[in-house]
């Protein structure tokens, strides 16, 4: 007898996850119905493919990266991640239903990201939105709220946030933005962005003097879908490329630091990562690109759950649109995240105008040791005398901050950050000179200067949705969005993705658990 | 129409369920009547021979009884040797008749 045959396949990893047929059926079911379900990710035919069992739907198998090689080399870069305060002590409930108390006892990440949703209400009505906004919809967050809400998390936080995201609905449109900018100025936020579509940017005067004001810690996070009419009209409803020129253009000129955020698809825009990322090496003050794959929670078009583009599809896009200035292997997964969530690469344009990345420069192997991803390696080289040791720790910490959620290039630490790296790496002395006088006083203008024009962070953030879905990167995510409990009102957080994909939680976001109506509000 | 995502678990038959009949057995008493056609007494004597010690080999791990119809496996070797004797007889005389030995 020869047994039983080979499967034919090769898992990749075990994972749980959850029916997307189910959740199809009944978006808005209590959350503790959803069905967490044994699954796997699984090698087969050169892609890698999401499998669970459903009670009711049997093997459900759905597309979740589309390059293997890429996705096994993201998983060497993980760091140690960071302690947490549960928001209710002892919720030990599985995912999803923990988080309708907040962040459970079993997430193991803290809080990198605090997304605030100031309001629903939006100037547009995005065909792509997974917040569902539109002009319909009219709820505020009151700013006592949003204050509140901020202050919850740094009394978790041990009185720091790195990052204060803004979001909505519009933030450019809240009516109490300034106050609310002014208020964050006062608390230890390291930084704050705005997420914003950037249509009052290129027209309102007193917005652009507000944000260049604030511009030492306000980054602007402005959607970009590239440079044709179909990826606008398709992702936007219309044909608004007229007003993000006229939006990056204010931004650059005003020294406001801006990240160009990319949602891209599949047979409408994936063919345009290049340009976006070629229009950010070559304006001033872009000092980042983030390419998001479209995903399926709020309002889409159409995502064929079988092919689709991923993660690994958009960094496997890169070389061959930017005509091989950017590849893959340019950027690494961000350590402190799930190494699916998000990758990073950094590109310097070194004295002679060549960009370089920071991965090049320095050499995965170095980086590795750097980040400690190899312990032992590191303890057989500690005689190594072309590192002194003290130097390793300056620069594994610099590197751990940069290849973080809340790195970018309006952080305060940059200059020292830069410093530490580049001593180590040859990227001219001019480069070099500027950027340690960068950190004398008087001299921070010329380094906002420097790092506006020749340094370019690149990050591809793929989003969630239930075809996608795994609870371990749900229980490592440090990018949570503000929440208010259904039964205390108390403040709270959840991870981005499941907050848009499960509805009970998407409707305890703060500008919809606490919203008023906006014309009351701004009366 | 159907879901593409939903699909079968990539397996065989069930255990304790057989699979489409394989007729196996018609194919191999068609090769058996082809050999015996072409090599004539030869191939008798080779095929009751191999018979012969497979049967002796089976008598003495233990098997007393076959499936054959003749039963007794002492019986099922009578026949076999008759057989050899017979197709050992038929290769002497296509040998020394001159004859062409094969069976036309």
């Amino acid at each position: 007898m020869s047994g039983m045959p080979l499967r034919g396949d090769r898992i990749h990893r075990y994972v749980n996850a959850f029916c997307p047929v189910c959740h199809e059926e009944r978006p808005d079911r209590p959350l503790e119905e959803v069905q967490r379900l044994s699954g796997w990710l699984v090698e087969r035919d050169d892609r890698i493919w999401l499998e669970r069992g459903c009670a009711t739907h049997g093997l459900v198998r759905t597309l979740y990266d589309e390059s293997p090689e890429i996705l096994r080399y993201l998983e060497q870069w993980t760091a140690p991640t960071k302690r947490h305060e549960p928001d209710v002590r002892g919720n030990f409930k599985p995912v999803p239903a923990a988080y309708a108390d907040g962040l459970p006892e079993m997430q193991t990440q803290h809080t990198c990201i605090l997304l605030e949703d100031l309001l629903d209400h939006c100037n547009l009505k995005c065909p792509t939105c997974f917040a569902e906004s539109s002009p319909a919809r009219a709820s505020v967050a009151p700013l006592e709220e949003v204050l509140a809400s901020v202050d919850t998390r740094l009394s978790r936080e041990n009185a720091r946030i790195d990052v204060l995201m803004l979001s909505g609905g519009e933030p450019t449109l809240y009516p109490y933005l300034a106050e609310l900018l002014d208020a964050v100025a006062e608390r230890p936020i390291v930084r704050v962005l705005v997420n914003t579509n950037g249509l009052r940017i290129a027209q309102d005067d007193d917005l652009l003097d507000l944000l260049t004001r604030h511009r030492e810690r306000v980054e602007v996070y402005l959607q970009y879908d590239g440079e044709s009419a179909g990826a606008s009209a398709y992702h936007r409803g219309a044909d608004i490329r007229r007003f993000k020129d006229r939006a990056i253009e204010r931004l650059s000129a005003s020294g406001i630091f801006t990240t160009l955020t990319m949602t891209a698809a599949l047979g409408v825009n994936d063919d345009e990562i290049g340009h976006v990322v070629k229009r950010a090496l070559t304006t001033p003050y872009v000092g980042g690109v983030t390419i998001q794959p479209v995903f399926g929670s709020g309002r889409t078009g159409a995502i064929d759950p079988l092919d689709r583009l991923t993660h690994t599809g958009v960094l496997a896009r890169l070389e061959q649109q930017t005509s091989g200035q950017v590849t893959w292997e340019d950027l690494t997964a961000l350590p402190c995240s799930h190494p699916h969530c998000c990758s990073v690469g950094y590109l310097l344009r070194d004295d002679s105008g060549t960009w370089q990345s920071l991965t090049t420069l320095i050499g995965h192997d170095r980086l590795k040791q750097w980040l400690d991803l190899e312990p032992d390696l590191l303890a057989n080289r500690i005689a190594d005398d072309v590192i002194p040791s003290a130097m390793k720790d300056v620069v594994k910490q610099s590197l751990l901050d940069l290849l973080s959620e809340q790195s970018s290039l309006s952080h305060p630490s940059m200059a020292s950050i830069w410093r530490d790296i580049c001593t180590s790496c040859d990227i001219g002395i001019g480069t070099l000179t500027a950027l340690a006088t960068g950190s004398l006083p008087g001299q921070r203008k010329k380094l906002r200067a420097m790092l506006g024009e020749r340094v370019l962070r690149v990050t591809v953030k793929p989003f969630m949705d239930m075809n996608t879905m795994i609870e371990e990167r749900l229980t490592q995510c440090c990018v949570h969005v503000a929440t208010v409990n259904g039964e205390t009102g108390d403040h709270q957080c959840a991870p981005f993705c499941a907050v848009q994909a499960w509805r009970p939680l998407g409707d305890s976001r703060i500008s919809t658990a606490t919203g008023l109506p906006l014309v009351e509000t701004s009366a | 129409m159907s879901d593409p995502r939903l699909v079968e678990p990539d397996r065989g038959p069930a255990p304790g369920q057989p699979g489409p009949y394989d007729p196996l057995r018609l194919c191999i008493f068609a090769t058996v009547a082809l050999l015996g056609w072409v090599l004539g007494p030869l191939a008798l004597t080779f095929f009751a021979v191999l018979g012969v010690t497979g049967y002796l080999k089976a008598r003495r791990a233990g098997l007393l009884r076959s499936k054959c119809l003749l039963g007794d496996t002492r019986n099922v070797l009578a026949y076999l040797g008759l057989l050899a004797l017979l197709g050992l007889a038929g290769v002497v005389w296509a040998v020394t008749s001159g004859s062409y030995w094969f069976a036309w």
